[in-house]
């Protein structure tokens, strides 16, 4: 008895230090990005002044679009290429198969300054200039990758004997695709989205070799701001990133959750296979 | 996709008129159908004919080729050589989704994202059906599957039984020239199963649809088909009347199967018509009924419930109890004759007396006309 107690209390204590390490730090700059003192080291009262800089900070603004563009991009980009090539590997033969399994985890295992050299290289060699585009395609190669082995998981739960009932009961390969496959892959396909959109906002490494003179993404600014002291606006921005980040998964939830009671599917009936 | 009005390739999918279902084509026929993967059948020259309105079953044990058949006959499965016609049409090379031929999978396969009357309603809306026409023939096939009022619930939150159902409605309200049912009973517990089992029967004869079922428990196959084909080794080894499967099976791998438990050693002596003089062991020498290749080495079936149990000083061979096991209607008995030669007899439970014991001497008695002959 005692010693089961023990065992639950232990595990109580490991929980309890999880949480706490997870969260300290996000509570740490959540308060300071409220800290009217800008030493860090003291409470000097609350106030909204860091967030009014950094509203009014250009080069903040300009940072976020930049690496809220690049995101976007990489998401649409990713999520096509999972979709696609996940679909097209199903045609593959076992070898072809194993060899594309391969290539998507070594694409996520590799070290990222890896790669990032690699494209950097390979851009520089065929004289292509540093920029948008080579950044999108850096994070590209590895959200793709993410995104890819999220779509492949769900497609082996749903493919084969729903779509052999749906031809079965007259639909051809686009509809049974349209009106079966699709949607029971939606789940799968917002998950890999939402995850290479966060992968593609907050990374540096790619950003920082493909980027070239004229492209800063947030991220970027951040590491040059902590770089020289910790200001409370980095903070601020930290927060505003967070928030934000909340706001769209909340809604990207209710929206699934919304769209279940219309009728149209549910989010659940994606997490879950039936049987 | 066209309208299928005026699509010749999908004509099939409207309601099969009376000149089709009631042609002198059979319904669905198979011939030399066979399939392998790389290089060893799986099903090898399967020939079958299927009257319209029959209910028609493949029974076999796991591996057989019977669900290969039937996953064939949908046009899930290529077959590598032979024909598949529905009723006199060649549809071997057509694809799964233009074959007016509908399934209802062992894992049901209902479309998890949909509702029931979404599910039910899933190839009427492929065949461009109106509205309308739709939502009416959607609340009558729920109607006759007993689901009225679980329209809107989904697939996973409803029995085994009730999903069981919506497969089955999902297939039967496309009006298929031929239903397929794949084990479709198999995940079910065995009161839900006999349930199915009656309600199966009871739309089949309803609907009057040609029905082609496949089950590895030839009791299930026995009690609702019309007729049985047993397979084995991707062949089919002999179609029939379940009572004639049952009581003149044609092989021994046929007699095992539809559990013919005692085969006694036999001696062909010669033959006359159906008949065959036979001296068999523990019986001697009898006239029996004989399957039609047959050399001079032989086994008679003796099917358990045949043996009539007599007192020891009885007329017939002696043998002592080895086993009493009473399932309830009937009890099952071993029996074991001084030669060492043993007996599964099955018999009403109520007939037998209660002192009936272990190592009690009994004798056994058969008509000769119950025992059966096959090739050893």
């Amino acid at each position: 008895m005692s010693s089961v107690r023990k065992r639950h209390s232990f595990s109580t204590a490991v929980l309890a230090a999880v949480l706490v390490l997870f969260y300290a730090p996000i509570l740490v700059v959540a308060v300071n990005a409220l800290n009217q003192d800008d030493t860090l080291n003291s409470w000097g009262g609350g106030t909204l002044r860091w967030f009014r800089q950094i509203l009014a900070d250009g080069r903040v603004r300009g940072d976020f679009g930049t690496s809220a563009l690049i995101a976007a991009a990489t998401t649409i980009l990713s999520v096509a290429i999972a979709l696609t090539t996940v679909l097209a590997a199903r045609r593959l033969p076992h070898g072809g198969r194993t060899a594309f399994n391969m290539i998507t985890y070594a694409r996520l295992m590799l070290p990222e300054v890896v790669t990032a050299v690699g494209l950097f290289l390979l851009f520089r060699r065929f004289g292509i200039e540093m920029g948008l585009v080579p950044v999108i395609i850096g994070h590209t190669l590895f959200c793709s990758a993410y995104a890819t082995v999220v779509v492949q998981a769900r497609y082996a739960a749903v493919s084969g004997r729903f779509s052999e009932a749906a031809a079965d009961l007259g639909a051809g390969p686009w509809r049974t695709f349209r009106r079966v496959t699709l949607p029971l892959l939606a789940p799968a396909l917002v998950v890999a989205g939402l995850l290479s959109f966060t992968f593609s906002f907050d990374d540096v490494v790619s950003s920082v070799f493909l980027s070239g003179s004229s492209v800063e993404t947030l991220p970027m600014l951040m590491m040059g701001m902590i770089r020289q002291r910790v200001t409370p606006e980095v903070n601020a921005i930290a927060v505003a990133v967070m928030t934000i980040t909340f706001v769209v998964v909340a809604l990207v939830v209710a929206a699934t959750n919304v769209r279940a009671a219309g009728g149209v599917r549910s989010s659940r009936d994606g997490a879950t296979d039936d049987e | 996709m066209t309208n299928d009005t005026s699509a010749p390739a999908k004509a099939t999918a409207n309601p099969p008129d009376q000149a089709t279902r009631t042609g002198d084509a059979p319904v669905l026929e198979l011939r030399s159908l066979r399939r392998e993967y790389h290089g060893t059948a799986v099903v090898e020259g399967v020939d079958l004919e299927l009257r319209d309105g029959e209910f028609f079953s493949f029974i076999g044990p796991s591996g057989c080729g019977k669900t290969t058949t039937l996953r064939m006959i949908a046009g899930l499965e290529d077959a590598t050589s032979g024909q598949i016609l529905l009723s006199g049409k060649d549809v071997t090379k057509v694809p799964a989704h233009r074959r007016n031929v509908h399934t209802v999978f062992q894992s049901y396969a209902l479309f998890p994202h949909l509702t029931v009357a979404e599910n039910i309603a899933f190839g009427l809306r492929e065949q461009k059906r109106p509205g309308q026409e739709i939502r009416d023939r959607v609340s009558r096939m729920m109607e006759l599957v007993e689901l009225t009022g679980r329209q809107n619930a989904r697939p996973r939150e409803l029995s085994g039984g009730m999903q069981q159902r919506v497969a089955l409605a999902r297939s039967l309200v496309l009006d298929p020239a031929v239903l397929l049912l794949d084990e479709p009973l198999g995940a079910l517990d065995l009161r839900l199963r006999r349930q199915m089992q009656l309600l199966l029967k009871t739309v089949q004869q309803e609907v009057g649809i040609t029905f082609v079922y496949v089950t590895h428990d030839q009791e299930e196959a026995f009690s609702m088909s019309d007729r049985v084909g047993v397979m084995n080794a991707g062949e089919l080894v002999q179609v029939g009347a379940p009572r004639d499967v049952y009581e003149r099976p044609a092989t021994r791998f046929v007699a095992d199967f539809v559990g013919a438990v005692n085969q006694l050693p036999a001696r062909v002596l010669g033959r006359s018509g159906n008949t065959v003089e036979a001296d068999v062991a523990l019986f001697g020498r009898v006239r029996v009924p004989a399957a039609g290749e047959i050399g001079t080495e032989a086994l008679c079936v003796v099917r358990p419930e045949v043996p009539a149990l007599g007192p020891a000083d009885g007329a017939g061979p002696g043998c002592l109890v080895t086993d009493v096991s009473f399932e309830g209607p009937q009890t099952s008995l071993g029996l074991r004759t001084a030669d060492g030669i043993a007996l599964t007899i099955v018999v009403p439970s109520h007939s037998l007396s209660r002192d009936l014991a272990v190592g009690d001497a009994v004798t056994v008695s058969v008509r000769e006309d119950n025992l059966w002959l096959i090739a050893a």
